[in-house]
């Protein structure tokens, strides 16, 4: 062990005040004497950033997750002072209990697109009759379960957005995909292992998977052609 | 088998890259990629979601007005950022609780908010057992500064323990938490 200090003061490392600024433990001095020392100390700076990584880690393990409001993004990009093509926001979703408007949503879109009421885009381009009978299907699934949704977590910047309706018992698995440029395939990862299940089938500007008899994954991922994960999300279901 | 934290790491560089440059699309990716954890990290600390849209706030702006402070050689910025994000929050609950006992406030301030499962149950669980294999003393320390918010000088008060005892147990918990996440499916010992 190189470090020598247990406290402020010059010339000296760090020591055990690497660890105690990453959880935040440090008096506002001791937090000030930490960063100007990391800035023209390498070793220490390098403890330090190990330190921070299992806070982090720790954070990620720990804390529930609750998406920021939409103003909070906006409020950002306007003090930062820069013109955004699309306003601040996080990629992942937030997570909600479906309630009974939702599911009332989604049983009415749901009915919509299996008859074409509405003039449903993707009932068009599906002329198909034995597809547009195999998505009714799907969708009468759907309306007819009690479901949640996540959405997807991206991964990287190209990632698509997503998200993953499913049976609260894990019967099924509806993902669906918007603006798929990438030639993606669904992974389901538990503790068991991974499964392919295979490629997203796309319709237009959306790309969709249905899939049932998956044991309760803890995550679907999305894949690309060269099997990176552009973006995953986690799953939870109803106590037995 | 997917290579996820490679895909993770190289994410993290372009979006510190176009960050550190003041590129626009340095902070739309890194909001978007971090903002939910930042977020969460602060609410999680301060308890509001009002307090910790300021404190994520406050902390985004300064390191976009100063990135200089952050030093790539240091680590990733997303973690850097976490720590901005953390301190910045326990400053202004401990700044608080000096002046309203913030600790006894039960309620939040703002409307729902929904919150969605942790964002990893395989990680959750390693860290669990890791921690569940420290000394107790070592254990007990690092949970009051992480879980229970508090400084160092707070633990060792709280415990009754000397000053640099305590200092030394939470170092060396982390350290050891540190190891064990570089080995998978190992424990704290």
């Amino acid at each position: 062990m190189s470090a020598t200090s247990d406290g402020p003061g010059a010339g000296r490392h760090l020591g055990d005040l690497a660890e105690l600024h990453a959880l935040g433990a440090l008096e506002p001095d001791e937090r000030a004497f930490v960063e100007a020392h990391v800035a023209s100390c390498a070793r220490c700076g390098e403890a330090l950033g190990a330190a921070e990584a299992t806070v982090a880690a720790l954070d990620e393990a720990f804390v529930p997750l609750v998406a920021p409001p939409e103003r909070l993004g906006e409020r950002i990009a306007a003090s930062a002072g820069v013109a955004l093509v699309r306003p601040l926001a996080p990629q992942r979703a937030v997570r909600r209990s479906v309630s009974p408007s939702v599911r009332a949503l989604a049983t009415a879109a749901a009915l919509a697109f299996a008859v074409g009421i509405g003039g449903s885009a993707l009932v068009e381009r599906n002329a198909d009759v034995r597809e547009a009978g195999r998505q009714s299907a799907i969708l009468a699934t759907i309306a007819n379960s009690h479901f949640n949704h996540v959405g997807f977590m991206a991964r990287t910047a190209a990632a698509p957005v997503g998200k993953v309706l499913y049976a609260r018992d894990g019967s099924w698995f509806y993902v669906i995909v918007d603006g798929v440029t990438c030639d993606c395939r669904v992974i389901a990862r538990s503790a068991g292992g991974e499964r392919d299940l295979g490629k997203l089938q796309v319709r237009g500007s959306t790309a969709t998977l249905f899939v049932r008899d998956v044991p309760q994954p803890a995550s679907l991922e999305l894949v690309d052609a060269t099997g990176k994960v552009v973006s995953a999300a986690n799953l939870r279901y109803a106590a037995p | 088998m997917y290579d996820r934290s490679g895909t993770a790491e190289h994410e993290d560089a372009r979006i510190a890259a176009d960050f550190l440059a003041g590129k626009s699309r340095g902070l739309e990716g890194l909001y978007a990629a971090y903002g939910t954890l930042l977020f969460s990290v602060a609410r999680k600390i301060l308890e509001n979601g009002e307090d910790a849209q300021d404190c994520v706030h406050d902390a985004l702006l300064r390191l976009w007005q100063n990135s200089e402070s952050y030093r790539p050689e240091r680590g990733s910025l997303r973690n850097y950022l976490l720590v901005c994000v953390r301190n910045e929050a326990l400053t202004r609950r401990r700044n608080a609780a000096r002046r309203f006992r913030i600790e006894e406030r039960a309620t939040f301030a703002e409307g729902p908010a929904y919150e969605f499962e942790v964002s990893d149950h395989v990680e959750r669980d390693r860290l669990r057992r890791a921690l569940g294999s420290l000394p107790a003393d070592q254990r007990a320390a690092l949970e009051l500064a992480y879980f229970g918010h508090l400084t160092h000088v707070q633990v060792a008060e709280r415990l009754g323990e000397p000053l640099g005892t305590i200092k030394s147990r939470i170092a060396l918990a982390l350290r050891k938490l540190n190891a064990a996440l570089a080995a998978p499916g190992a424990g704290a010992s």
